[in-house]
């Protein structure tokens, strides 16, 4: 009997302590527990990208999760693209209604950093608010949003390696005796414009046939002659050859175009022109370089692997055909930074505790990041778990996945699967990676103050000069324009503010 | 003696504000109008003296004087940018109203009724293009490749110029540009003016003998003057501020084309465009209006000595 | 000599008539030839439009452009009434407030006329900049999302009120001496004297307000996020510029959305042109017959 009852004891306190135990395991699932979520409030995002049919039944699908989670509900507010970037001041200078606003290079993050137009936080906010984020998110990431001890801004958790090859039509490659293999270098695409641009003089095709707001120096100058770059807004541009042997030393850093290679770049440029590889209107052109592809009248087209499918599909009348001409042996590549995309508090928002919170849930509660990034399974997306990578779904016409709320994205999300060709293009292009060490400018804020002045007057000489280089327009003229360029600059003061820009550097990757 | 005089005025002003009450009345709702949606925004221009900082606001952010200017003098271009702007913009101007004068003259004078409808309606089309689909308008029609005037001038045996490379003809080509799109509405307001021409005056001058040219120069022009110098003092009043929609379309980024056509405008948008400094753009916006200011305060002083009742103000 | 109906023209007369004709018609054939194109385009496929450029007649014919105009015609049906809207509560009291400021600035008794006509026109010379007039609109006077963000902007104009001022110092001072010896008051002068004789003024005045605010896609931009509250210009350039979007996105590789169909950017600009304009340039030859010889002094002598 007494051995009943202790076996009976000792079960009920087994179960209890079971019980009572999986009621604690159940309030740390949810890792916003110890905030006051009592109020219902309503936060307005604004956002950029593309939309989708779709999307508003996606949203809603999410903030009914929120509501539920943290009883907040996020107003997506969505603006075009291009009212963005010329709105993107007013929005901070007169809104009072925006709780978090896309930060972002592009948008000149480090300026309005300064500027003082986002709310700083530090590390204890993070852990407060941001609980899954603090610990979700790579190290590195935060070292890039970084300003004078504070943060301002929460960076996406995802970089990527892009590199591009370029695309072009089967039916012109067998008419002018090419193959796919043997254009595989630079040299070798020159010489297929070249034989394009001779033999489509008056058909109305043209080798390469871009809008003319479409700098190609990126892929003809950086790209084929080894650079890496840093952007600290238009004219500070920055660019270190890599392909040297020699380790990275800030005095290697030379301004954008204050190099021989751009001269050598230039001077093909306006080779091209000459032989009729653009258009001769092509700086006025207002027709896009994709639609002038589709149609035929451009003969290339730039593209990454993941875009090569889209492609595939879209050109019904003939077979498209990747070129990796921009690779070489010694080619190498390098993760983009994280400050690509963040996501900020502006100073005039009275709402940033929660804001923080519906961010932290946005990116990192599984259910509710999945359907804002991708959608809803099944229709818009079906992912291999085996392979870590999704394909499309029957409507994925109607939501692209990523299309518009990059910043919530991670590197260990599903990649879209590539078939084996393209596999093995981003394979190779992802195994020349160097670590961002080789070239250490991540985080990196090159404070301008200083010189603002001599800085407007180089980027209009920049905006000036760059198109005319890029279509080669000068023509015999353009090594003498070239030199006119660079003097002009130097006679504001570029060299100063490269030694500026290099001992700033250095003073920053001495801590 | 001085009490006197304070007095004195004091009663005037006052008997002023009686006679001229209802005036003032009925100006009301410009003058609210005018000092909610211009003046008090006028007072944000002090950003050009200051490092604007967003969470200071406009009157928060510190003084920094005229460093945000700096841009515009370190230049070295600022003269041939200046200049440049106010050329383009008096040739607009003269060449304008001379069209639009012309115009409203013929089309008055017309007797075919369809034709001079018809043809007045074409004229006012270009307004309704933007210059982003006239760009595309120009290049299908000037392309040195096969635009149709090129193949037009090749077919005649001609040598078409590649207007993309070529900076000389575009001083031309953007006055052309410019009367295309702006003249059909232009003609409007001289249109309005010549149909309420005094119909005896017309009477007379053909009781006179007078032929058509001569009732034009003698009786519609000197009728037209002083709508002519109000227009022209109107436009005076901007004469420093580019018309950058046009000239970004059409001139934009080409580096060729700008050593003719660059303008202030183009100019502030290239070297600020990248950046945020609100400080700089509005010292770049503040600067113009300085010199239109002085500019029209010069001219219509002019205009006050030779004929007072034609002034602006 | 030429005979005309009977009468006799002297050759000057003729050269007169003909250099009158000659310049407008060239004139007139400038300006309409390019619209012509731009309407034709819009009727072209987006194929023959990338291939060609503009032609005088497309090779390809395609309604595909003004297909996705109109694809979604709620939206634009209200972008349209917004506009139109807008236009007409717009223009009515912009003509009454510069028609009335400009009636009381051309009155020679009133003392302070030159002090209030510089006033006026000061504002045009200088500005605070866009910063903080916004500031103003949306944080001051709270107009996000309103009509009377689309409205109150553009609802006086100086320069209208200016050309007001002066129609009415060439209208004859001793109408209003004579109504004001019967009695009557400013405003009624203005409102039933003065402006019935200024119909080519208010033709006039009327026209470039109306036009004002149905071009205005400005003020949508910067203070109407709602989509119900957009002007068409707006709505159209924003679906323009989305649908390049989605073009992009296929070249990220993000979707495959449209297996071989062109997305017709290039003639959709076309129809937007078309579609904008269509409207309002109906209103143009309403307001011609207002400009008619002789309509004005003739009432008045009357």
């Amino acid at each position: 009997m007494k051995k009943l009852v202790s076996l009976l004891l000792s079960l009920v306190l087994v179960l209890g302590g079971i019980s009572f135990a999986s009621a604690e395991a159940a309030d740390t699932t949810n890792p916003w527990a110890n905030l006051d979520l009592s109020e219902y409030t309503e936060i307005n995002f604004y956002v950029v990208g593309v939309l989708g049919a779709d999307w508003q039944e996606v949203v809603d699908a999410a903030n009914e999760l929120m509501i539920e989670k943290i009883n907040t509900k996020v107003n997506f507010v969505h603006v075009s693209w291009g009212d963005f970037q010329s709105k993107y001041s007013l929005f901070l200078s007169g809104d009072e209604d925006i709780d978090l606003i896309y930060g972002a290079a592009w948008c000149n993050y480090s300026d309005y950093v300064k500027a003082g137009a986002y709310a700083g936080f530090d590390w204890d906010f993070v852990q407060t608010y941001m609980p899954l984020t603090a610990e979700s998110q790579a190290a590195s990431s935060w070292k890039e949003a970084e300003y004078n001890g504070l943060y301002y801004c929460v960076p996406r958790d995802d970089t990527s390696i892009s590199w591009s090859g370029v695309l072009t039509r089967q039916s012109l490659l067998d008419k002018y005796g090419f193959t796919a293999d043997d254009i595989n270098s630079y040299e070798a695409l020159v010489d297929y414009y070249y034989a394009i641009a001779e033999g489509e003089k008056d058909t109305g095709v043209y080798a390469f046939n871009p809008q003319g707001s479409y700098p190609f120096d990126t892929n003809w100058y950086t790209t084929r002659y080894h650079y890496m770059d840093v952007n600290a807004g238009s004219a500070t541009w920055m660019v270190w050859k890599y392909d040297t042997g020699k380790a990275f030393d800030v005095n290697d850093l030379h301004w954008y175009a204050d190099t021989d290679d751009f001269l050598q770049y230039a001077l093909q440029m306006a080779d091209f022109y000459k032989h009729g590889v653009f258009p001769s209107s092509v700086i006025s052109n207002s027709t896009m370089l994709d639609d002038n592809f589709q149609a035929g009248t451009s003969a290339t087209q730039f593209s990454w692997p993941f875009g090569f499918k889209g492609w595939q599909d879209r050109i019904v009348d003939d077979t498209v055909v990747y070129l990796d001409a921009q690779w070489s042996d010694t080619a190498a590549t390098r993760r983009g930074n994280y400050m690509g995309y963040g996501a900020c508090f502006p100073v005039a928002s009275k709402k940033m505790e929660r804001a923080a919170i519906a961010l932290d849930c946005m990116k990192n509660d599984p259910e509710v990041n999945r359907l804002l990034v991708s959608g809803f399974e099944g229709r818009h997306y079906v992912i291999d778990e085996a392979t870590n990578t999704y394909t499309l779904g029957p409507d994925a016409a109607n939501y692209g996945w990523g299309s518009w709320c990059y910043l919530l994205q991670h590197d260990e999300d599903p990649q879209a699967q590539l078939s084996p060709e393209m596999q093995a293009y981003q394979d190779k292009y992802v195994a020349a990676e160097v670590p961002s060490s080789t070239f250490p400018v991540n985080g990196f804020v090159y404070d301008s103050s200083k010189y603002e002045a001599e800085l407007a007057v180089i980027a209009s000489l920049l905006s000036e000069y760059r198109f005319s280089f890029c279509f080669g327009i000068y023509g015999d003229q353009t090594e003498a324009k070239y030199h006119e360029f660079i003097d002009q600059c130097k006679a504001i003061g570029l060299d100063d503010i490269v030694q500026d820009f290099r001992d700033q550097l250095a003073a920053y990757n001495a801590q | 003696m001085i009490g006197n005089n304070r007095m004195l005025r004091k009663q005037s002003f006052a008997r002023d504000f009686k006679n001229n009450r209802v005036y003032l009345l009925l100006l009301i709702p410009a003058i609210v109008y005018v000092i909610i949606f211009n003046y008090i925004p006028m007072g944000g221009a002090v950003i050009a003296f200051k490092n604007y900082n967003y969470s200071a606001g406009i009157f928060g952010s510190a003084w920094v004087g005229l460093k945000n200017f700096r841009f515009l003098l370190i230049s070295n271009k600022l003269w041939t940018l200046t200049r440049n702007t106010l050329a383009y913009n008096f040739a607009f101007i003269v060449i304008g109203m001379f069209l639009e004068v012309m115009f409203a003259v013929i089309i008055n004078e017309m007797r075919s009724r369809w034709f001079k409808k018809t043809f007045q309606s074409f004229m006012f089309l270009p307004f309704f293009v933007s210059w982003v689909v006239a760009v595309s308008v120009i290049q299908t029609l000037l392309d040195y490749d096969n635009g149709l005037v090129t193949r037009i001038v090749e077919s005649f045996g001609g040598n078409m110029t590649n207007i993309y490379t070529t900076a000389a003809p575009w001083p031309f080509l953007l006055v052309f540009f410019r009367m295309w799109k702006g003249v059909g509405y232009g003609t409007i307001i001289y249109l309005s003016a010549v149909t309420s021409i005094d119909q005896e005056m017309y009477e007379a001058a053909d009781i006179d003998g007078a032929n058509s040219w001569q009732k034009v120069f003698k009786v519609t022009i000197p009728n037209l003057v002083p709508t002519m110098i109000i227009m022209f003092l109107l436009a005076v009043g901007q004469i420093f501020r580019g018309d950058f929609g046009m000239f970004f379309q059409l001139v934009g980024n080409n580096g060729v084309l700008l050593e003719t056509a660059d303008i202030l405008d183009l100019y502030v948008y290239r070297a600020l465009s990248s950046g945020t400094n609100l400080g700089m753009s509005a010292a770049a916006g503040l600067y113009q209006s300085v010199l239109c200011f002085a500019t029209i305060m010069t001219v219509n002083y002019i205009v006050k000595k030779i004929q007072p009742d034609y002034t602006l103000f | 000599m030429i005979a005309v109906k009977g009468r006799r023209i002297p050759p000057n007369e003729v050269a007169f008539r003909s250099l009158g004709y000659i310049l407008l018609f060239i004139f007139g054939m400038l300006c309409v030839i390019p619209f012509y194109l731009i309407i034709v385009s819009s009727f072209a496929s987006e194929q023959a439009l990338i291939s060609h450029g503009f032609q005088l007649f497309p090779s390809e014919w395609s309604l595909d452009a003004y297909g996705f105009v109109f694809t979604n015609p709620a939206r634009i049906g209200r972008a349209y009434f917004n506009t139109v809207f807008v236009t007409i509560v717009g223009t009515t009291f912009s003509l009454m407030m510069s028609t009335l400021t400009g009636y009381v600035l051309s009155r020679p008794q009133f003392k302070w006329r030159n002090f209030f006509s510089f006033f006026f026109f000061f504002t045009t010379l200088f500005n605070g900049g866009l910063t903080p007039w916004y500031i103003l609109l949306t944080r001051g006077l709270h107009l996000k999302n309103t009509y009377f963000a689309l409205i109150l902007p553009l609802m006086f104009s100086v320069w209208n009120m200016i050309i007001a001022k002066n129609y009415m110092k060439g209208i004859p001072f001793e109408i209003s001496e004579s109504a004001k010896i019967d009695g009557a008051g400013e405003l009624r002068i203005y409102a039933r004297l003065y402006m019935p004789i200024a119909k080519p003024l208010l033709a006039t005045l009327g026209l470039f307000a109306a036009l004002a605010y149905w071009n205005d896609w400005y003020h949508s931009m910067l203070f109407n996020t709602d989509e119900n509250l957009q002007s068409l210009q707006y709505f159209l350039q924003d679906m323009l510029s989305t649908i390049q979007a989605l073009k992009d996105l296929v070249a990220q590789g993000n979707a495959e959305l449209v297996k071989g169909i062109s997305l017709p950017t290039t003639g959709m600009k076309m129809a937007m042109t078309v579609v904008v304009t269509g409207p309002i340039i109906f209103l143009y030859p309403l307001v011609q017959r207002y400009f008619v010889k002789g309509l004005t002094i003739g009432a008045v002598k009357g």
